[in-house]
């Protein structure tokens, strides 16, 4: 019987102590390339576009923890093409003061794969992220090109 | 007591796998078709004439400034594909005359699917295709991007020249899918 006490003991304060940290991401990027980009006849569209610089925001509530944080991010291509590089780099540290972060303030290329991007301590509001892609051509075919864009916060 | 550790251990594992969180955005760019077409250095007359030095000489024809260069930007669906046609949209060519007009090789920076030239072409007033087979491409700025048109004039009848007739025509080049 002491065991079992002391076993639900030890689930309780586990699952109170585990709480995962909680991730919110917010701000899709649309962007629609028209002829207009082309300022006379025989050049190709602008060699990159950028988006607003608080594009996609991240909040990183690690529940009071503070272990360090570190944040990845892939991309899952849905219509994608080879020639398309799409870059991000976070343009500050959130909103609510906490300066206890660091790396990934230029521009890195996301890929298929999950790359470090930055790491922080304890809890950020609104991390603001930009985008940058290049590779957009009046070669390539004409559609809509996309992306899922999937950051991952791991406690280190 | 072993159990025990067990159990522990599996709990442990278990907070640590619920330590990390994913969350994600989607990034979209929409293209759209593009077909732009320009003259370079402008679409200013081109002027060619006929002269004769000395009664009996045969005659000669003066082309001061009968080269353009076409450049254009073209982005298709799939594997569509455009053209280039020109037609005389204005005017007559002068009796005993015809209008010729030279199309290039492609030359200059461009990159794609730039299309296949149709060589040399008598001008009248049904559209003719030049270049065929354009697709996702674009040819550069300027003169020496893109395609050279060169105009000339060829004598096919010396009874029907008039000397004092001079004409000025009107003449349309068309990026249009085929």
């Amino acid at each position: 019987m002491k065991n079992l006490i002391f076993i639900a003991f030890l689930a309780i304060s586990n699952m109170l102590f585990s709480q995962g940290i909680e991730l919110t991401v917010t701000g899709n990027w649309a962007k629609d390339i028209a002829a207009s980009d082309i300022s006379e006849a025989g050049n190709d569209y602008p060699t990159s576009y950028a988006s607003n610089t608080n594009q996609t925001s991240l909040t990183i509530n690690p529940k009071n923890s503070n272990k360090l944080i570190n944040v990845y991010v892939k991309r899952n291509d849905i219509a994608w093409n080879t020639n398309l590089n799409l870059k991000v780099m976070r343009t500050s540290n959130g909103t609510n003061g906490n300066t206890n972060i660091s790396d990934g303030l230029i521009y890195q290329t996301i890929t298929n794969i999950d790359a470090y991007f930055f790491t922080c301590i304890g809890y950020h509001t609104f991390i603001p992220l930009q985008y940058e892609i290049t590779g957009i051509s009046v070669v390539l075919p004409v559609q809509s090109y996309s992306t899922e864009i999937m950051y991952t916060v791991i406690h280190q | 007591m072993k159990k025990l550790i067990y159990i522990i251990c599996g709990f442990c594992a278990i907070s640590s796998f619920g330590q990390s969180q994913s969350g994600s955005i989607n990034a979209t760019f929409n293209l759209y078709e593009v077909a732009m077409l320009d003259l370079e250095p402008d679409n200013s007359t081109v002027t060619l004439s006929l002269a004769t030095n000395e009664a009996g000489e045969k005659a000669a024809i003066v082309n001061a400034n009968n080269k353009k260069w076409i450049n254009f930007s073209s982005a298709v669906i799939g594997n569509n594909a455009r053209s280039i046609s020109v037609k005389i949209d204005g005017g007559q060519v002068p009796s005993g005359i015809y209008l010729k007009l030279s199309t290039s090789n492609i030359m200059g920076i461009g990159k794609g699917l730039r299309g296949t030239p149709a060589g040399i072409l008598t001008l009248n007033s049904t559209p003719q295709t030049i270049v065929s087979n354009i697709r996702g491409a674009f040819t550069g700025d300027g003169i020496g991007n893109g395609y050279e048109l060169t105009y000339n004039l060829e004598i096919f009848d010396y009874k029907l020249l008039d000397f004092n007739q001079s004409a000025t025509l009107t003449i349309t080049l068309t990026l249009s899918d085929l």
